[in-house]
């Protein structure tokens, strides 16, 4: 009887260290396209969903690359324009898809030739929730966006 | 967005022009009204059927001639495309968001475009002519389709070329380095004629299976 209380009582852990921790942010679907030629910038995607309290993203970190950082690609008059982007904000219970021409991780110095078929760690940071560490999967040159095809139509202004 | 779309294809040449200027100035402000204005801003150049707003007279200096050098290190002129229609396309090779998904829809394009792609000769026209060299091209066309040709040039070549075609393009700082910057440029694809006329502007934020349906309307 004793041991059902304390399987019970050990169930109950995880659950109540959840309840106890920062809002949580989940990060899905990421991949990068593998790299092309002589090129050390390289751009990962991913899809950001918040699922606690609003937040932002602030920074992200990958052993890949010198760099890491939040870039946006905006279009005026036809012209492509890649601008850092200091902080991303993060709504309770939205998602944010980042996609070719728009929102990007940009990789720069990269340290390691991205190839097809491989992952890489990629660590973003966030104002409030801890720091979340996402498997980056290589595509190839020429693949489709995996991931960011069924979110792509707001990035097609 | 589809409304808004349709509302600035209905408006006038200088109401467009209007709307640019506004554009430009809204853009600095931010926020949602930007996305909006950025839509119509782009609309002035990547139009859906490209020659509705292309007057004659616009056509006939776009384009020109061009000595340039291809990925295999040969001098490349304007004259070694007559006879096939040319799908033009400017941006860099160390470009990791826009130009890679570009040439990917550029290259599924041709395949979907079955034998039509016979008399397509789709190029790449770099405007980093400093990073890109003939041996950088190699790697980078062959990546996307063994059709595509790159071509390089002196910074002046590259800036002839470029003028020739009204595109934009201008270095970014990323940082202290040297090889430390991005590129802001055009993302406009060009169809010339068979002739080497400039035929229309192809807008390049689109998949490969209509990027091939807007071509195919086209040519002949």
């Amino acid at each position: 009887m004793r041991n059902i209380f304390i399987a019970a009582a050990l169930l109950c852990l995880p659950s109540l260290a959840e309840a106890a921790s920062p809002p949580a942010i989940a990060a899905s679907n990421a991949w990068a396209r593998a790299s092309i030629g002589a090129s050390t910038m390289g751009a990962a995607y991913l899809t950001l969903t918040d699922n606690g309290a609003p937040d932002s993203l602030t920074g992200a970190t990958t052993p890949v690359a010198a760099s890491a950082s939040l870039h946006q690609t905006t279009t005026e008059g036809g012209i492509k324009r890649m601008r850092p982007v200091p902080v991303l904000p993060l709504a309770p219970g939205k998602s944010v898809t980042f996609a070719p021409g728009g929102y990007h991780i940009m990789l720069m110095g990269l340290t390691h030739k991205l190839k097809a078929g491989e992952q890489f760690p990629l660590t973003l940071t966030f104002t409030h929730a801890p720091p979340v560490t996402v498997q980056v999967q290589v595509t190839p040159v020429g693949a489709p966006a995996p991931s960011a095809m069924p979110d792509m139509p707001d990035m097609h202004m | 967005m589809p409304t808004n779309r349709k509302r600035a294809s209905q408006t006038g040449k200088a109401t467009r022009k209007k709307d640019a200027d506004k554009a430009a100035r809204a853009v600095m402000i931010g926020g949602a009204l930007t996305v909006f204005l950025l839509g119509v801003g782009g609309l002035l150049l990547l139009t859906p059927s490209g020659s509705t707003r292309i007057t004659a007279e616009q056509a006939s200096s776009i384009g020109g001639p061009f000595t340039l050098t291809d990925q295999n290190g040969r001098l490349v002129s304007d004259q070694n495309f007559r006879g096939k229609y040319e799908l033009l396309y400017f941006g860099y090779t160390f470009c990791p968001d826009v130009c890679p998904s570009t040439l990917n829809d550029i290259a599924g394009a041709m395949q979907k475009l079955g034998t039509k792609a016979a008399d397509i000769q789709p190029v790449f026209i770099t405007i980093d002519p400093r990073r890109d060299t003939p041996q950088v091209l190699k790697r980078y066309v062959a990546a996307f389709d063994p059709r595509l040709i790159g071509l390089t040039g002196t910074e002046q070549q590259i800036a002839r070329v470029a003028r020739e075609y009204r595109v934009y393009y201008a270095p970014h700082r990323t940082g202290p380095g040297p090889d430390d910057y991005t590129m802001d440029h055009s993302s406009v694809i060009y169809l010339i004629g068979p002739d080497g006329h400039f035929l229309t502007t192809i807008p390049a934020d689109q998949q490969a299976a209509s990027l091939a349906a807007d071509i195919a309307t086209h040519i002949s």
